[in-house]
């Protein structure tokens, strides 16, 4: 199959190339601290931030401040490293979002906090229900 | 009650011993030179595997309809509200439900096999079926042996499963009801989708099982054409499957499309494209000995990437990067283990029988249509590739931590774009070599005239397509490929159909498919590239300073009773409705009277649809009283001429869950020919916010007269007294008041109390128009009742209404592509081996 040898070879530099661009546009996990000083040389890429919400005793979410509409709201996170930051999103409350317990957001910091534009959150129909409610 | 958890377990258990009594059965009968006792053994204990495991999902099905809550599958997944065909899909809402529903396909499948003609392919596929067996039912054991959990089982007692304290003070605590299916899944796709799916998974099975057989058997000839022909029906199940859940995501689960690029339907992407790569690498075969090897390789890969997307779905490895992967049930070092054991199984047969895989000297010669197929199958390899090899960054992470080093990549963040960005190019590629392929192909022993036969195509695709790119008009260079590459494949499939239709044989169903799959590629150009929102915010209002920019710019308020222009049509918000059990159509929620019994209300008001009528009093049942739903209508505007669209009614939805404070918006959409209008509500009033009224106004007024409440034409229709039956010093008056508004007509029926000279006011709230009325005094030589009254803001909606052109035409396109398919198995179609 000698005469085919062009064609591997240009599907083979596809190939690199697709392996080259994920890495490019691949974005990072950081903490907080990270993401300020990243923010603070400039770098406003968005990157993901990996923590969990902050409960009281009763195991419901603390620190959650809703806009009137319900159409943004703000909440409190605790990064890997301990750091705790208020991070707003400007999209309605996901619906299993007071559900979850590890949550991750997507997105940079501007002047004032931390903006997200995505949040990942366990998918509730699969979440581990521990409680029972009496 | 244990002893049906105990049963189950033992069910489970005897299942997983039996699939491996068929294993030992199928592989003596292959070596005792196929020995019928032995196949009779080994069939027997596969029918009593497959016994035990339907006992088991019965059983199963037996904790959750019976409502046994100390069963923890019940209790996570099920609860007393659900009807019947929620509590059937709520099985396989967890990881062991979902693993029995792909372990009770497999039985069928192997049922299917055992009843064939006794050969030594089949029982080859058996035992690969009887070992796949093993695996899966090994995930439901839930048994530990020596420190090591193998399996979950779907039989733990609740107190075993949670540590509440509760179980501390009172072992034999059962709680009252379940903590119910997910709204997010409590839809009719919730009850076909899975299944389908995971018939699909199953379907995967065979290719594979027929390439290790073929491998094993060391017989390269006799696997093709049953590969072929179970290769298209896991391309058609499958894909039926991915389709019922990307409409699902579009109809209701409000993510804005059917894709998402979402690692986890990435992970079933990838397999199908392999699935389809396998099928034309056979047909590569059936006539190039040299394409065997090709085949072998893409038919294994394509079961390990299902079981790769297992582990991706069930490991809990995404969990960082999907909103719906499984959460760790401490099974991925068992799901590790079953896909390497396939991966290895493979890999051994392969490098055992390299030496004899077949080969020939005839070569493909470039630009014939062999050449063209190739390099199609290249292209859907590596479309594959750029797709998988994203989504396996949370893995690449895990291994490289695991080497001890230090990763912290994530996934790309513009997934869409990431995604669609490079996809469309492999679709162009896909789209040109499909038609190129199909017209050689049928044309090539009088290929001296391939100039000719190409004319035609292509000077169609350049009309229609330079035509479409002028007039809508097309500016992005990708787009612009895709879409004339797209009707290239139309127009040279199309003229391949064409001269089979006046010769009046066969139909190629390759032709139709891969029309099919243009189809779609137009129908996702024009509906994600040109979808455009339609609800821009023209009132220079701002809704609230809090919101983005983007929610205030691209967002509509509407009051109750209200125009907004949106688009080309004006949207009146008609207020909040309800659905009734047995009755067609929406009641207004102010038509119903509130009564202290669960789901069940007095109607205010005659009501009527569809030459259905409930009457005044009468008692009705409400579908699902945390489904509300937001009437609104659409008029065309004055001044636009269009005959396509008529005034309609969306009624997009928002559930609440009174367990979990969760709210689910789901849209509503209005399926024109040439375009979809999705439409949902972004936000509305919180019905919990506490309601701050005005002082109160009020004014004397008699029966029948008209008078003004906060502006609303009102009139007090009657005034019904009766006495309390059991209370005899107790006087009551109810007021039935109309309230007009823009043609809407709306019920307040407050309550005048008199008992032992005390007075009590019952007020009654029109919610909708933001009033609240009293009674509040009777004057009865006077004929004069004064009606007192409070007002608050009316009802409002934020919505998000999006124009999606020529979506149908994915639809369309799919159905094409699936007709096609079946096409195939008509004779002819399946073909020879050469």
């Amino acid at each position: 199959m000698k005469n085919l040898f062009p064609i591997y070879l240009i599907f083979l530099s596809i190939t690199i190339i697709i392996v080259i661009s994920t890495f490019a546009d691949a974005s990072t996990y950081v903490s907080f601290s990270d993401a300020k000083s990243l923010y603070s040389v400039g770098k406003k890429s968005p990157i993901h931030v990996v923590g969990r919400l902050i409960k009281n005793e009763e195991n419901q979410v603390i620190g959650i401040k809703k806009s009137d509409d319900n159409l943004s709201f703000s909440f409190e996170m605790i990064d890997e490293e301990g750091t705790i930051e208020n991070v707003f999103y400007g999209e309605p409350m996901p619906p299993d979002f007071i559900l979850s317990d590890q949550v991750v957001v997507i997105g940079s910091y501007n002047d004032k906090r931390f903006i997200a534009k995505e949040i990942l959150l366990k998918c509730p129909s699969k979440y581990t229900e521990d409680q029972v409610n009496i | 009650m244990e002893s049906i958890g105990d049963l189950g377990h033992f069910l489970l258990i005897s299942s997983f011993v039996l699939s491996f009594v068929s294993l030992l059965g199928f592989i003596y009968h292959e070596s005792s030179n196929y020995q019928h006792t032995w196949f009779k053994f080994a069939s027997t204990s596969f029918y009593l595997h497959g016994l035990t495991t339907l006992f088991a999902i019965s059983l199963i099905y037996y904790l959750i309809i019976n409502n046994l809550f100390e069963y923890y599958y019940a209790f996570q997944h099920s609860s007393i509200e659900l009807p019947l065909y929620f509590k059937i899909s709520s099985f396989w809402e967890g990881q062991e439900g979902s693993f029995l529903l792909w372990i009770f396909w497999n039985i069928l499948l192997g049922i299917i096999f055992i009843n064939k003609k006794t050969n030594k392919w089949n029982t080859s596929v058996l035992i690969i079926i009887s070992l796949t067996q093993l695996f899966l039912t090994s995930m439901v054991l839930g048994i530990i042996f020596f420190d090591f959990k193998i399996g979950s089982s779907p039989f733990i007692m609740l107190r075993d499963a949670v540590t509440a304290p509760i179980f501390q003070l009172n072992p034999d605590f059962i709680p009252e009801n379940g903590t119910g299916l997910n709204i997010l899944l409590q839809n009719y796709w919730m009850v076909i989708h899975p299944p389908t799916l995971f018939l699909g998974f199953s379907i995967c099975l065979i290719p594979f099982a027929y390439a290790i057989s073929a491998l094993r058997l060391s017989d390269f000839r006799g696997w093709i054409l049953p590969t072929k022909k179970w290769l298209i029906y896991s391309i058609i199940v499958l894909g039926i499957g991915i389709m019922m859940g990307a409409y699902w995501a579009y109809e209701t689960l409000n993510f804005g499309g059917y894709w998402n690029w979402d690692p986890v339907e990435n992970a079933v992407y990838v397999p199908w494209l392999f699935l389809v790569a396998s099928l034309h690498s056979i047909i590569l075969a059936q006539k190039n000995k040299n394409y065997i090897k090709t085949s072998l390789i893409l038919s294994i890969i394509s079961f390990i990437l299902i079981l790769y997307s297992t582990f991706l779905t069930r490991s809990g490895i995404l969990g960082d990067s999907s909103v719906h992967s499984f959460t760790d049930l401490g099974l991925s070092g068992q799901l590790l283990i079953y896909l390497f054991s396939f991966i290895i199984l493979g890999f051994f047969y392969f490098v055992k029988r390299w030496n004899i895989l077949p080969k020939s000297d005839k070569k493909i010669k470039n630009y014939t249509p062999e050449f063209w197929l190739l390099l199609g199958v290249f292209t859907l390899l590596v479309m594959s590739f750029q797709v998988i090899f994203p989504t396996s960054i949370p893995v690449i992470s895990s291994i490289i931590e695991m080497f001890g080093g230090i990763s912290n990549m994530a996934p790309p963040v513009e997934k869409e774009l990431f995604y669609s960005n490079a996809q469309i190019w492999f679709a162009s590629l896909i789209a040109i070599f499909s038609g190129i392929a199909q017209i050689l192909w049928w044309n090539s022993k009088n290929s001296n005239n391939n100039i000719n036969i190409f004319f035609r195509p292509l000077m169609l695709t350049m009309i229609i397509s330079s035509l479409i790119i002028a007039i809508y008009p097309i500016k992005k260079v990708s787009y612009m490929i895709l879409i004339t590459s797209s009707f290239f494949s139309i127009f040279s499939n199309g003229s391949i159909l064409m001269h089979f239709f006046r010769k009046q044989q066969l139909v190629s169903s390759a032709s139709v498919s891969h029309i099919g799959v243009a189809i779609m590629f137009i129908g996702i150009l024009f509906s994600s590239g040109y979808s455009s929102i339609i609800s821009k915010n023209y009132t220079g209002l701002v809704w609230n300073n809090e919101f983005p920019d983007e929610v205030n710019q691209d967002n509509m308020l509407i009051f109750v009773n209200e125009k907004r222009k949106v688009g080309e049509y004006d949207v009146e918000y008609l207020g909040k409705r309800k659905k009734i059990k047995n009755f067609d159509g929406f009641v207004n929620e102010n038509y119903l009277e509130f009564v202290p019994i669960i789901n069940k209300y007095i109607l205010k008001k005659n009501i009527k649809t569809n030459g259905h009528e409930l009457l005044e009093n009468d008692t009705v049942e409400i579908d699902n009283n945390e489904i509300t739903y937001f009437d609104l209508k659409f008029e065309l505007n004055k001044n636009s001429f269009d005959i396509r669209k008529k005034d309609f009614n969306l009624f997009p939805k928002v559930q609440t869950d009174p367990n979990s404070d969760m709210i689910v918006f789901s849209p509503d959409v209005k399926n024109h020919f040439l375009e979809d209008l999705y439409v949902h509500v972004r936000t509305y009033p919180d019905p919990d916010q506490e309601i701050i009224w005005s002082e109160k106004d009020s004014l004397y007024v008699k029966i029948n007269q008209t008078f003004f409440l906060n502006d609303y034409v009102s009139s007090l229709e009657k005034i019904k007294a009766k006495k309390d039956s059991l209370f005899n010093n107790r006087f009551v008056a109810e007021a039935q008041i109309k309230i007009m508004s823009n043609n809407q007509e709306y019920i307040a029926k407050p309550i005048y109390i008199i008992e032992d000279n005390k007075v009590g006011l019952v007020p009654d709230i029109v919610d909708d128009l933001g009033i609240k009325v009293y009674l509040s005094e009777i004057k009865p030589n006077d004929g004069l009742f004064k009606i007192t009254f409070q007002t608050t803001q009316k009802n409002w909606v934020i919505i998000e209404a999006v124009q999606k052109p020529f979506i149908n035409l994915f639809w369309i396109g799919f159905f094409v592509l699936i007709f096609g398919l079946l096409l195939s198995f008509r004779k002819k179609q399946i073909g020879s081996i050469k």
